[in-house]
This record gives C-alpha cells, structure tokens and sequence, in this order.
C-alpha cells in the first residue's frame, strides 16, 4: 500500500532547507571574517610602509640608536614599532606592526648622498696650488678648484691629450675639504677603540673559530666576534648581522665568503681576488690587493683618530669598489699625513673621500673630495697632479645611494634643506 | 510492494493523509521557505562586502596614483558609483613627509572604505 504520510515529507524537505540554508550563512560569516582580516592585513603593511618612511624621512622622529612606538595617526589603532641604528657607515631601519598574532616587518639598510647634487665630480681644497693634468686625464662634472685653477702639465713623457681640462662647471673650493660627518666617524670609532653596543652578543672568536659558517639576521642582536690576535676569515662564511672586531688584524682571503658583515681592526689585510661585501674600517693600514672586487654596498675607511705616521689606505691594481672609500684622520699635519692610494686599473662606483692625500691613478665613478693630490713615479713625487685618471660622477648608477659623509652645516649650507635618507637595500 | 504485481499494485488502496496532516506539513513548509528566504536576503544584503571591497581597490588604485603623480593636494574625484574624497596634510617637522587620508563615499555620504598612509614628497 503506497503512504500518503505529507507530514514526513515535509519534515524532510524543510530538513534539506535548513541544510542549505546553514551552508549559506556559514559563507556569508567565513566570507565577511576573510574580507576584515585582509583589510587589517593591509592596513598593517601599509603602516609598516609608513613607519619606513617616516624613518626615512624624519630624523628627529626615531632618534639614531633608539627604538619607539608610534601611534602613526593618533587614533589609537595604527601602532608602530620603529627602530634605527648605526650599521658601520650606514644605518638600518626597522618597522614593525602585529595585529592579531599577524606581524609584518620590513628591514633596510639606509643611507644618503655626499652630494645632493650628483654632478659635482671633484672638491679639491685651496692649498695655493693649481691642479695639473697629464696623460688620458678626464674630469667631468662641477669641480671645486683651489684659485690657482687647472693647467696642463708634461710629466713621465705625457702631456694632457684632453681637448677640455675640466668638462663642466668650476668652482672655487675653501683653505680645506668639508668636514667629514663625525656622527659616523665617532660610531665606527668607537669599535676601533673596543667599545661596543650593550646589545650586541659578544662572542671569543678563538672559541667559536670552529663555526665557519654563519647567517645572521638582522631581526636577531648583532653578533660581535672578538679577539686580541689576529682574525683570519680564509674559507669561512658569514653573512648578515656580524661584527668582527680585533685589536691587532683581519685578513680576508679569495676564498672567504662575506656579505653585509662589519670589520674593525688597526690592520685590514685583503688577499688579491678577494670578493664580497663588506663594510671594513682600519685604524692604521688597510691593503687591498690587487683584484678583488667589493660588491654595492661596500664601505673601505680609514679612521685614525690618534694622529699616527705611516696611516695608509690602498686599493689594488684591478680591484672595484662598489660603495665608499674614504681615509679620515684627526688634526692632520703636514708630517702625519695619511695616504689614501687607488692604483692604476682600480675603480670606484660611488663615493671618495680623504682628509688628506689622495695618489689617484684609476678611476672613480663618482665623486672625490680630497685635501689634495700626489703622484710618486718611479723619478719624482708631484703634488697636485693627476695622470691618466678618471672621475666621473655621470657614469654612476641614477639609483646610487651612498652615506652622509659630510658635516650637516656644510649639507644644510650646500643643499639649503634636509636631506632625504634612501634604501640601499632590503634586509628582509 | 516488491513482488507485488503491477494490477496489484493498481488496484491497492492508497491512503490518505488527514486534512490536519496536510495542513501541518503546508505551514512547516512555508516556515521552512520563509526563513531560507530571509537567509537569502540576508546574503544578498551582505554583498555590500562587494561594495566595500570595491571601495577598498579604488582607494588603493586613488593612493597608488597620489603616490606616482606625486599629486600631494585636496581633492574629490568620481569613481563608479564612489567618490574619492583626498585629503593631504604635512606630517612631522621635517617637511619632507605627507599623511595621505583617503575616503570612498557613496551618493548618501556614506563612508565605505578609508585608507591612510604616509608618504615622502
């Protein structure tokens, strides 16, 4: 007999409603709960992107070596974490935001330029002597020149071949180079003197030589290695957040493995070949060899901060220098002079600087400021000669950032506004 | 009804449901429709997530431009049914930073999406 039974059919009907019916709202509320939560997602990388700019942008915001959080808007609900400190001649910069157990982090290493204007080649202080060009010798761009002005000179049998000294504007420059900016000086200055940061992890190099092999990020504290001997880094690798600091020498070899890492020693030695990146600062000597290659962003300095003799930096025959190259030393006189040499074939991408003398005989990509110049052949020692160099600041990369190397009175003066910090590159 | 024959089954009473049994099945039916109807509507109305993500692409497009063009000043513009409405304010002591505040209102003046950010000139 075939049942009517409406009533069960009914039920069941409105059971496959319910159903359907349950299915839909639990779209609707995991739909609406994804669409909240990619905005917050949004909303907190973009205040990760603000707090960077403001980093960027604003120095007295996040003074140098602190940390802070910031109500970005000041309504209560864009909270940023920002930090800035020192990274050997450049700085890194942290921006942070957690919403809900989501974090975003953006790491960068940051830095600026010695010139806001790009097109000033060469600052060459007035030491009543003209500049004197032989050979294959280009200057191209703005150049500060003592009164004396430029001139052709004929020495080791070569005369200027140029049809132009100088090809661009010259200026006249003061009794002495821009003062260096000694912010940076005293930072690096100070792990030279084997002062170091509260926060960094101290480590006895002697005891961890076993681990050759490190990655650091910058997330996690500095780790500062250190030894009262010498610090050889043949065959070892590091990366990242990594201080080396000794107090007799660091030697670099082809075959170490080196990126973003910072090194502090009186003595920086690099074996011929050598490549990476590196920021290294030497108290008394630094000797490049000849070809090795020092990626962007590579710092070389030479920091003498107890007037000594026989202070000298040296690029190699061959070797590039992606970065900064600058030899600094305190009260010089005419007796200490320090020596920053660039040989023959060497070449720089970025940015120069002495306090004292420069023996240029590559070629910069860039731009040089220096007290003056000196040229040893094998017969003579000239003062104020170049033969067969090369500065020119138009081949460098449009995207060159490099760091705040002079005093903020003469950029204040020179520029007439702040000046803008820029990403060198990203960490993380 | 297996192995029942197919006259057998023709000729079998079929039972009726009551007329209180009808009716109570009519109106668990019409409850059961009714309430997946106000669901539906429901949902539908919740499509203004649609309009809010809508919202929220056009104020991201809106600062994406600010940001390239470098358009640092006040202005109303006409999107779709949105109007974008930009406000640009110094930001710090510096001078060299903006704060951005972007909203996206429909015709009522209702506010469907707000982003803000900071940006360097």
């Amino acid at each position: 007999m075939l049942k009517a039974s409406s009533l069960f059919y009914a039920i069941v009907i409105s059971l496959i409603i319910a159903l359907i019916s349950s299915s839909l709202i639990l779209f609707a509320y995991f739909n609406k709960q994804q669409f909240q939560r990619y905005l917050q997602y949004e909303k907190v990388i973009r205040n990760v992107d603000s707090g960077m700019n403001l980093l960027l942008g604003d120095d007295e915001a996040v003074p140098l070596n602190t940390e802070l959080e910031v109500d970005l808007f000041q309504a209560g609900s864009d909270m940023v974490f920002l930090k800035r400190r020192s990274w050997g001649a450049f700085e890194v910069a942290v921006s942070k935001a957690t919403f809900k157990g989501y974090t975003h982090k953006r790491v960068a290493q940051i830095g600026s330029n010695l010139f806001q204007d790009k097109e000033v080649a060469l600052y060459l202080a007035d030491q009543n002597k003209a500049l004197s060009l032989c050979g294959n010798t280009e200057i191209k761009g703005t150049a500060y020149l003592p009164r004396a002005g430029v001139k052709r000179a004929y020495i080791e049998g070569q005369s200027f071949v140029g049809n132009q000294l100088i090809e661009g504007e010259v200026r006249e420059s003061d009794k002495t180079v821009p003062d260096i900016n000694m912010g940076m000086i005293d930072v690096n200055a100070a792990y030279l003197e084997g002062s170091y940061n509260a926060e960094d992890s101290v480590v006895n190099f002697a005891k961890a030589q076993d681990m050759d092999r490190l990655h650091r990020s910058f997330s996690q504290p500095t780790v500062l290695f250190f030894s009262e001997g010498p610090i050889d880094l043949g065959g070892q690798s590091y990366h990242g957040n990594i201080v080396f600091v000794s107090s007799a020498s660091v030697y670099l070899s082809r075959n170490s493995d080196l990126k973003d890492v910072l090194i502090y020693a009186p003595e920086v030695i690099v074996e011929d070949g050598f490549s990476g990146t590196v920021q290294a600062f030497a108290g008394q000597v630094m000797n490049v060899g000849k070809n090795c290659r020092f990626e962007y962003p590579s710092v070389l300095g030479l920091i003498n901060t107890y007037p000594e003799e026989g202070v000298a930096l040296h690029l190699g025959e061959g070797s590039e220098l992606s970065g900064v190259l600058f030899a600094y030393q305190k009260q010089s006189s005419r007796k200490l002079q320090l020596q920053l040499t660039i040989e023959k074939d060497a070449l720089i991408r970025g940015q120069v600087y002495s306090s004292a003398t420069v023996e240029l005989k590559g070629a910069i990509h860039g731009s040089l400021a220096c007290q003056r110049f000196m040229l040893r052949t094998p017969s003579s020692v000239y003062e104020n000669h170049l033969l067969n160099a090369v500065i020119d600041p138009s081949l460098l990369s449009a995207h060159f950032v490099g760091i705040n190397l002079l005093s903020h009175s003469y950029q204040a003066a020179a520029n007439d506004q702040v000046q803008l910090k820029q990403i060198v590159q990203w960490l993380e | 009804m297996a192995g029942m024959t197919l006259k057998e089954i023709l000729n079998a009473k079929a039972r009726a449901a009551t007329l209180v049994e009808s009716l109570v099945a009519m109106v668990i039916v019409l409850i059961s429709f009714g309430i997946a109807l106000m669901i539906y509507v429901n949902i539908a109305d919740s499509s203004n997530s649609q309009l809010k993500l809508n919202a929220h692409l056009t104020l991201s497009e809106a600062l994406t431009e600010t940001i390239q063009d470098e358009a640092y000043i006040d202005e109303e513009t006409k999107k779709g049914i949105l109007t974008i409405v930009k406000t640009v304010q110094p930001y710090g002591r510096s001078g060299s930073l903006v704060a951005i505040h972007l909203e996206a209102k429909d015709g009522n003046g209702k506010v469907w999406g707000v982003l803000d950010k900071i940006a360097s000139k």
